[in-house]
């Protein structure tokens, strides 16, 4: 019930993602659904348990993304690798700035994964570029909070009634 | 040794580079079509709502300039009447002297009404899917246009029944162009945001801002005439060999629904 609950929560984000997602842009930039709610799931649950989450996802970004096949699963698997990795290492329990932070982290290295890999997404002005990924980093980090509390007031909810 | 490839992190990978492999054989490509069919009628309907709702919202917020905008566009239109008389006049005189001098007349585009399913499940990357594909006559690198003559992209990737359409904002997208009304030619690219560089123009040439830029049909990929944008900014320094102009797309990308794809 559990994983037919969160395939079904990342099929609609994917849906949402390439229909909707796009008319919410803040600055000429789109919030990544899939990539905040990989993010979250790594922070709450650990990347042994839902490695194949990631790697199902990334696979559904890549089928419908016009960049090369696989640079969207290999961005998404090792920046959600390294958030889990901080996470362990450095976090012991989960609070609002460290969620912020996380989600943060996970942006920039998904982009800055995603653009070494892809050379040529270089062109054009490097500082436009930066407060592009800047953007993105907060507008990300500012809807993961808003999901995070919802994740929590509804699941804990339950747990407590 | 067994441990190694227990671990998820190698695991998810091998995964990823085996999937890269058979997509690289083309054995995705029945899956592929298998999953964009199958979702393109939700796509399609939810993206025809999620841009009907930011059209009205649109309305909504721009409600207290309506009457000023109205006026403005009343003006614009009599004046591109007149604009479409002349142009039709001239027409007729070149068909004329065409048929005089032994020239043979301008063969027409085919053109294929599509419209958009999605948008990329990315941001990096500026594409559209649309509804028409191989059995529709699309070929790869078939030009893509709105109404008005206004250049969209290319298509770039093809299946049955769609189209992978990479937009001229695409970084990745070229597109050899020149200003309106003069001899000054540069190469147009995509930026990080909605804007276009117009790049690789000739230093020491004066470059006004609101110029219309047009394909120039150099590489003989993107036909000759057709619009992409406005001149917004020039970036003129002397000690580079070219000039550089930021370019305003006259197309709206994100309230495009229809597009027609030119057919050879």
């Amino acid at each position: 019930m559990k994983i037919f609950l969160i395939i079904l929560t990342f099929l609609l984000a994917l849906i949402l993602q390439t229909t909707t997602v796009s008319f919410l842009s803040f600055l000429d930039v789109s919030p990544n659904l899939i990539l905040i709610l990989i993010l979250l799931l790594v922070i709450l649950k650990d990347f042994k348990k839902v490695w194949w989450v990631v790697v199902l996802m990334g696979f559904f970004m890549d089928l419908f993304s016009g960049a090369p096949f696989g640079v969207i699963s290999l961005s998404l698997i090792l920046s959600s690798y390294l958030i889990d990795w901080l996470n362990k290492t450095i976090f012991s329990t989960i609070k609002f700035w460290m969620v912020i932070g996380l989600v943060g982290i996970g942006v920039l290295s998904y982009n800055l994964i995603l653009i070494l890999m892809i050379f040529s997404y270089f062109r054009g002005p490097l500082a436009s570029l930066t407060i592009r990924i800047i953007i993105e980093i907060i507008y990300n980090s500012f809807i993961a909070v808003l999901i995070f509390y919802a994740i929590k007031k509804i699941f804990y909810q339950k747990a407590n009634a | 040794m067994k441990r190694i490839f227990k671990h998820p992190l190698i695991l998810s990978l091998l995964i990823i580079f085996c999937l890269i492999l058979i997509n690289q054989q083309g054995w995705l490509n029945s899956v592929h079509n298998i999953f964009l069919r199958s979702s393109s009628f939700i796509q399609k309907n939810i993206f025809q709502i999620s841009l009907k709702t930011n059209n009205f919202i649109d309305f909504v917020v721009s409600i207290k300039n309506i009457e000023q905008e109205n006026i403005e566009l009343k003006k614009y239109n009599s004046n591109l009447l007149g604009e479409i008389i002349k142009l039709k006049e001239i027409e007729k005189e070149n068909e004329v002297l065409r048929k005089q001098i032994g020239l043979p007349l301008q063969e027409l585009n085919k053109l294929i009404l599509a419209s958009v399913i999605s948008k990329d499940s990315s941001d990096f990357g500026k594409y559209f899917l649309i509804n028409k594909g191989k059995k529709d006559g699309i070929e790869k690198k078939s030009v893509v246009i709105s109404s008005g003559n206004l250049l969209v992209g290319q298509v770039i990737e093809i299946f049955d029944s769609f189209s992978r359409i990479q937009l001229i904002v695409d970084p990745n997208s070229l597109v050899n162009a020149r200003i309106q009304d003069s001899d000054i030619m540069g190469l147009i690219k995509g930026g990080p945001g909605l804007d276009l560089i117009f790049d690789l123009l000739p230093q020491g040439k004066n470059i006004e801002v609101n110029s219309a830029v047009v394909t120039s049909g150099l590489s003989g990929l993107f036909p000759a005439g057709l619009l992409i944008g406005q001149i917004k900014r020039v970036i003129s320094s002397e000690a580079q060999i070219s000039q550089i102009a930021e370019v305003k797309p006259v197309v709206d990308f994100n309230k495009l629904d229809k597009v027609f794809v030119i057919i050879k």
